[in-house]
């Protein structure tokens, strides 16, 4: 049933594209199914028997591959693809809301624009309903609008970027110029992969937490492996430990915990504490996770957390002096 | 097998409807008489079951039937091909990047959101040409988290399209929730009336009317352990969204929100978090110091949890009034201090 309704979806798209676009290439018309060539391969084995009364020669859509080219004959009566259905409307719509790449990402004001034309070409009970979906979602503590806005331009234009920048493990708001080289998303949270001016490395920004950006006259500087290099080098710098923790938390904190970082981090120790092991890159980035804990956490290690948290506690009790 | 010859009738059928373009009408007759798939010798009956099932497989696709009698009261079928036929929909360039985005965000496991997806953003792209131009610089440096083969973002990508589906159709729905007052490895089946999704950061909720609890309760969507399913068959709806509800009202998942106590707390933030908080809807936050800092007013239910919220700022947050939510917060760090203390 499924492998049906797809293929026939995808053949009744197909076949109007290929009707207008002869010549197109397989992997071409792959990527845009969404699908492997093989399968585009065996889509156009299916049409083979296909046909109009009296199913004389030239009734049949005839299809031809040349090299990487698609031909297609005889299926000038396949005009436009058909309308989307209601659960295709929706799957749009909630593409276009509750994913990372759609209203909520870099393109916003697109994703804005795209929904009334979408909404405009659907007919009347889907509009409402999809449209209900719009007015019943709500996403909060995005990146800002301005801010996407210039990384794009900048890596648009190949100029480099002035950052306002808040570092969380530094625990500072600093300004520094950046060549961008990708924007990319992870678990539903944007980056700005770009080598840093100031410390002469590639180096990963998370976009919430840039509070300005400014596109600059100069010239960016070109990524040295190109952006599949970058995805690589952000895997590897997040899995590539060089410290480990060890944390006691009150029980009562445990769910939380373990929420946080997964079951197997956390043990029972008895006296009613469980104790978080986790081995990560750096440990500052930890403070502001911790202090909310209170005396519900206590570090055992390393020193540096342990120090970095007497610190920040000290210096919020200087603000209260 | 069954298949392959399903699908060929299919196209056969919907070959000679597109063929005949809505210039005359098919006849139930010339189908069962010159349609390929038809011709297998069933009987009237059987063949007519065929094409009944076949009309209703055709709407699914989204093609749409009508019957209809013309002057010589012969009756017979034709396509609608305005209610059928995608309509033209011009795509600019920054539009081609973001769908290029959103199809690299679809994993390629086969649930029924990503087949929904796929073939949607298929058709939408039809008019845009072979080989889009899409805005030359950005092309392949705006990387959703494409590579989402990993088990953990199919599912997750597979419960947002249903929950999408159930917002917007209305449609019931009931799952095992882990929630953690269960503990980690425990979980409630819950049965929920959802009336709306928000995100907190890259985090989504949905929130709605909870059976088993007759009340308006929020859940997270990551804590839902297993699949969702409907508690009905059909295109909803099941329940109605009652009028007073307002998504606006319960869509902040912050404890300090909940709780028995009413105050509002002034706090200043330090230019390295201002920013963030004036993004959000709750916080009344007033314009930037030239700085960059600023002070925002809170409406708190939960002190305690509150001061916990506020710790997580460091030191860059001070709470202005009241006095005694700032003597709360300190108390609490210097608690944590003594900890420390041999």
């Amino acid at each position: 049933m499924t492998t049906v309704s797809s293929r026939l979806d995808r053949l009744l798209t197909l076949l109007p594209y290929l009707a207008r676009n002869q010549g197109v290439s397989l992997p071409e018309l792959a990527s845009r199914a969404g699908v492997p060539p093989a399968v585009v391969l065996s889509d156009l084995q299916t049409l083979m028997m296909c046909g109009v009364p009296p199913y004389a020669p030239s009734d049949f859509v005839g299809t031809r591959v040349e090299g990487e080219r698609v031909y297609l004959r005889f299926a000038e009566h396949f005009e436009r693809p058909v309308r989307w259905t209601l659960p295709e409307a929706l799957a749009l719509q909630v593409a276009l809301e509750l994913l990372p790449a759609g209203a909520r990402g870099p393109f916003r004001d697109e994703a804005a624009r795209l929904a009334g034309k979408i909404e405009s070409a659907l007919p009347g009970p889907a509009r409402d309903r999809v449209r209900s979906l719009r007015s019943r979602t709500i996403s909060r503590d995005d990146p800002a609008a301005e801010v996407f806005a210039a990384v794009r331009r900048g890596l648009e234009t190949d100029r480099r970027i002035r950052l306002e920048y808040f570092a969380v493990g530094r625990d500072e708001l600093a300004s520094r110029e950046v060549s961008p080289h990708a924007l990319f998303e992870d678990e539903g949270r944007w980056y700005l992969a770009a080598h840093c001016h100031l410390r002469d490395g590639l180096r990963f920004f998370r976009v919430d937490r840039i509070r300005g950006a400014e596109v600059l006259a100069s010239a960016a500087r070109a990524p040295q492996d190109g952006t599949d290099g970058v995805r690589r080098e952000f895997e590897r710098w997040r899995e590539t430990p060089s410290d480990r923790v060890r944390i006691h938390f009150r029980a009562a904190a445990a769910p939380y915990v373990r929420e946080a970082f997964g079951g197997l981090a956390v043990r029972e120790v008895g006296e009613g504490k469980v104790e978080l092991t986790l081995s990560c890159r750096g440990v500052t980035w930890l403070v502001p996770w911790l202090l909310p804990f209170g005396d519900g956490a206590r570090v055992l290690e390393p020193d540096s957390l342990v120090r970095a948290v007497q610190d920040a506690c000290r210096s919020i009790l200087a603000e209260y002096d | 097998m069954a298949d392959i010859k399903k699908t060929e009738r299919i196209l056969n059928l919907v070959s000679f409807l597109f063929k005949v373009r809505g210039r005359r009408l098919v006849t139930w007759r010339e189908v069962r008489e010159t349609v390929a798939g038809y011709d297998d010798g069933g009987s009237a009956g059987t063949l007519r079951r065929r094409f009944e099932r076949d009309k209703r497989f055709l709407e699914t696709l989204g093609i749409e039937l009508e019957y209809v009698q013309d002057a010589s009261g012969e009756g017979g079928y034709r396509v609608r091909r305005d209610a059928t036929l995608m309509p033209p929909i011009s795509i600019g360039p920054g539009e081609e990047a973001l769908l290029s985005a959103l199809a690299a965000s679809v994993p390629p496991r086969d649930t029924p959101f990503a087949r929904h997806l796929q073939s949607a953003l298929l058709k939408l792209r039809f008019d845009s040409p072979a080989s889009p131009d899409v805005a030359e610089g950005l092309a392949g440096r705006i990387l959703p988290a494409a590579a989402c083969t990993e088990v953990g973002d199919a599912a997750r990508l597979a419960r947002l399209g249903t929950f999408g589906e159930a917002v917007a159709l209305c449609r019931t729905v009931t799952f095992d929730y882990g929630g953690l007052e269960n503990g980690p490895l425990r979980s409630a089946r819950r049965t929920l009336d959802p009336y709306g999704l928000f995100a907190r950061g890259s985090t989504w909720y949905a929130v709605g009317r909870c059976h088993s609890r007759d009340a308006i309760r929020t859940f997270k969507v990551d804590r839902i352990r297993g699949a969702i399913d409907w508690t009905s068959p059909g295109e909803g709806p099941d329940f109605a969204v009652p009028e007073e509800f307002s998504l606006e009202d319960h869509s902040n998942p912050d404890a300090w929100r909940r709780g028995e106590e009413a105050f509002e707390a002034r706090v200043w933030f330090d230019p390295a978090c201002f920013f963030r908080v004036a993004r959000r809807p709750d916080a009344r936050a007033g314009a930037p110091a030239p700085d960059g800092s600023g002070e925002a007013t809170f409406g708190v239910s939960n002190a305690d949890a509150f001061v916990r919220w506020l710790l997580s700022f460091g030191r860059h947050a001070r709470v202005l009034s009241p006095p005694d939510l700032a003597r709360r917060l300190a108390e609490r760090v210097r608690a944590t201090l003594a900890g420390y203390e041999p």
